[in-house]
């Protein structure tokens, strides 16, 4: 036996306890339920008039009720980062919208940043791009964070595979407010890319995996065939000034 | 309408990433409780970060990570030093591979599971653990000597 079948046999067989998966499920379950309750809680008062001068009202898909959401400086402001609150009140990004007629993904903005915010915690020295989604049910049926989210948005590029902007190390943080689930998401540098076809796609489902998403002949990233899911693609205003050829190329050949 | 909830998502990592988790971070701690005890915590810590991931490996990866961290970060406040063979409640106590590995130090230990355990390149490891390559390999190539010097020559590493 070699030492590495030795190693695997051995600490294979300590024993730990047989109820381990069971206890945890319900730990996590009761946890988010905590979770839930902590998060409303802590949620700062959002003062009515940041809200009439700063809300973006969406026109609901089926219905004539207005949809009143918060602003991507608002989302950034309630997870305590106020520097990126400040960057939001400066995108250009364009307010979009992708519906299947059950759900509506709103895409409200993008920012750069750099050391802030990530995906365990930990700061990280590295340009990021943050993106402030919210997803709400057309008929007006509120949401539960604790519902997880059925729709994910990640950044694409034409000629790479579906997965290939998310491989780098993507988090999201999500919230709720009046049955929306807001999302404010940390990508890869996205300026690097500006240079090229570079957009957020929206897709249901866990992971982009190719039964979801794949390359067609040109290389543009589209809906496998049979996905039956939401779809759509948000359009970002990138600053062209800032593509970084190497740096993207660097990042690139990671990949291979 | 939708694939998963949230509750069914906690249900599947569990179910798919325990295993792993709980042998690394015993690989550490050398204790099953505590052993279960940072893994639970690496769980609530997915589920209060909720991050995104492109798939199934990197999913996998980002709950290694935090489970290392969060062992260490026990092991440090804890400050305990145990023997190797106190706390390893295995079958064949004529085997001295596994003791030998928990007489390394956590940073040749750790290096040690992630490449023999779960077959991590040292390219994987060292985006898991947030560490150089060339650093990776050094600690690899030195915690292979000393378990060389240990087991006597006795196997193949």
């Amino acid at each position: 036996m070699t030492f590495k079948e030795k190693y695997k046999k051995e600490l294979g067989n300590i024993s730990f306890s047989g109820s381990f998966e069971k206890d945890t499920a319900l730990l996590l379950k009761n946890a988010a339920e905590g979770k839930e309750n902590i998060m409303s809680k802590n949620r700062k008062p959002i003062k009515i008039a940041a809200v009439v001068a700063a809300a973006i009202m969406i026109l609901s898909f089926s219905v004539s009720a207005v949809i009143s959401l918060l602003s991507p400086s608002q989302v950034a402001e309630h997870f305590g980062e106020k520097e990126l609150a400040v960057f939001f009140e400066e995108s250009t990004h364009k307010v979009q919208t992708v519906t299947d007629g059950y759900y509506s993904a709103c895409f409200l903005g993008m920012a750069p940043g750099k050391e802030m915010c990530v995906i365990d915690g930990t700061q990280i020295n590295e340009n990021r791009s943050y993106a402030v989604w919210a997803l709400y049910r057309n008929d007006g049926t509120p949401m539960s964070i604790l519902d997880g989210s059925p729709i994910q948005v990640i950044p694409v590029m034409k000629g790479y595979r579906p997965n290939a902007l998310s491989a780098f190390g993507m988090s999201a943080h999500g919230t709720e407010k009046d049955g929306v689930l807001y999302f404010l998401c940390d990508y890869t540098d996205l300026e690097i890319f500006a240079d090229k076809e570079v957009s957020l796609i929206v897709f249901e489902g866990t992971f982009p995996t190719p039964k979801i998403l794949t390359n067609n002949e040109d290389g543009d990233v589209v809906y496998a065939d049979g996905y039956k899911g939401i779809k759509g693609s948000f359009t970002l205003s990138l600053d062209k000034t800032k593509a970084d050829s190497e740096a993207a190329d660097k990042l690139l050949e990671a990949l291979k | 309408m939708y694939s998963l909830t949230g509750v069914e998502y906690i249900e599947k990592a569990v179910k798919a990433h325990s295993e792993s988790m709980l042998r690394a971070a015993y690989s550490i701690l050398k204790s099953v409780p505590d052993a279960e005890d940072a893994v639970q915590e690496a769980f609530l810590k997915l589920i209060e970060k909720r991050p995104c991931f492109g798939d199934a490996s990197h999913e996998k990866a980002w709950l290694l990570r935090v489970t290392l961290n969060i062992s260490k970060n026990m092991l440090k406040a804890s400050k305990k030093a145990l023997s190797a063979q106190e706390d390893i409640p295995y079958e064949d106590k004529d085997s001295n591979v596994l003791p030998c590995v928990m007489a390394l130090e956590e940073k040749y230990r750790t290096i040690i599971h992630l490449y023999y355990y779960e077959d991590y390149s040292i390219k994987e490891i060292s985006s898991i653990l947030n560490l150089p390559q060339a650093t990776v390999g050094t600690r690899l190539s030195r915690g292979r000597k000393l378990l060389k010097s240990m087991l006597k020559g006795e196997l193949d590493l």
